[in-house]
């Protein structure tokens, strides 16, 4: 059996400061403990709405401001619950994937996955592509 | 025929396995233990599942054509072979891989940068 990451990081370089606040506003409304995100699975000829509350497979989503004087640039880090179930990670590319829908000239970079916690803010450097 | 590409995301050695061998439920369940296979139908999520794989080899896509009947087919069956996760991913049960394994065609590894 194969053994899934504890952590993942993604830098997310947004193309302004602005949108920056919004990413991560975003990634706090849909990563929050508490957050509900649902989805619609089809089969046997019926459709029913699942509903996946985020704490129920991760420990908490950080994600961390700005680094320094870069202000268009955020990490966000997935720490996932030792017993999460089979969905976590479906439900960890969802919110990467609605930061890339949402904000175009975002750009998402997956910068560590691993099973030990690290310092994430000297995990390499964070910067912002020039507007 | 109309076809569907789907995309599976996964390292490389898995998808080249799959690419010459086709599915194997035996195979799947080692690796989780209800050796479901999943695939989308936008590149950009299996990108992501391929550069999270636990086996750490290079993430690639497996990219592949099925006939839309055919996938119709296995979600519509009772019970079914296959959900469809909406709004683009499929997760396909071992009891598919039969017919899933004639279905697929045009199979193609693609690095993921």
């Amino acid at each position: 059996m194969r053994h899934d990451a504890v952590f993942l990081a993604y830098d997310v370089r947004c193309g302004s400061a602005d949108e920056a606040v919004k990413v991560e506003a975003m990634v706090r409304r849909l990563g929050g403990r508490d957050a509900i995100l649902q989805h619609e699975v089809t089969g046997g000829g019926k459709s029913v709405e699942i509903s996946h509350r985020v704490g129920d497979y991760f420990q908490e989503i950080l994600v961390l401001p700005p680094n320094g004087e870069d202000h268009g640039a955020l990490r966000v880090v997935f720490h996932r619950s030792p017993e999460a179930g089979r969905f976590w990670k479906d439900l960890m590319v969802r919110i990467v994937r609605a930061i890339e829908e949402a904000f175009p000239r975002a750009t998402v970079t997956l910068v560590h996955k691993g099973d030990e916690r690290l310092d994430w803010s000297r995990l390499g450097p964070v910067r912002s592509e020039p507007n | 025929v109309l076809l569907v590409l789907l995309s599976h995301g996964t390292d490389v050695d898995s998808a080249i396995r799959i690419r010459d061998h086709g599915l194997d439920a035996a195979e799947a369940a080692k690796l989780n233990a209800t050796g479901e296979f999943w695939a989308s139908a936008d590149a950009a999520t299996a990108d992501w599942f391929a550069f999270s794989n636990p086996a750490g080899g290079p993430p690639v896509r497996l990219d592949f054509d099925v006939p839309e009947q055919v996938l119709t087919l296995l979600v519509n069956q009772i019970p079914p072979l296959a959900l469809f996760h909406a709004p683009s991913d499929y997760e396909f049960s071992p009891a598919s891989y039969d017919m899933l394994n004639q279905a697929m065609t045009c199979k193609q590894v693609v690095p993921v940068q």
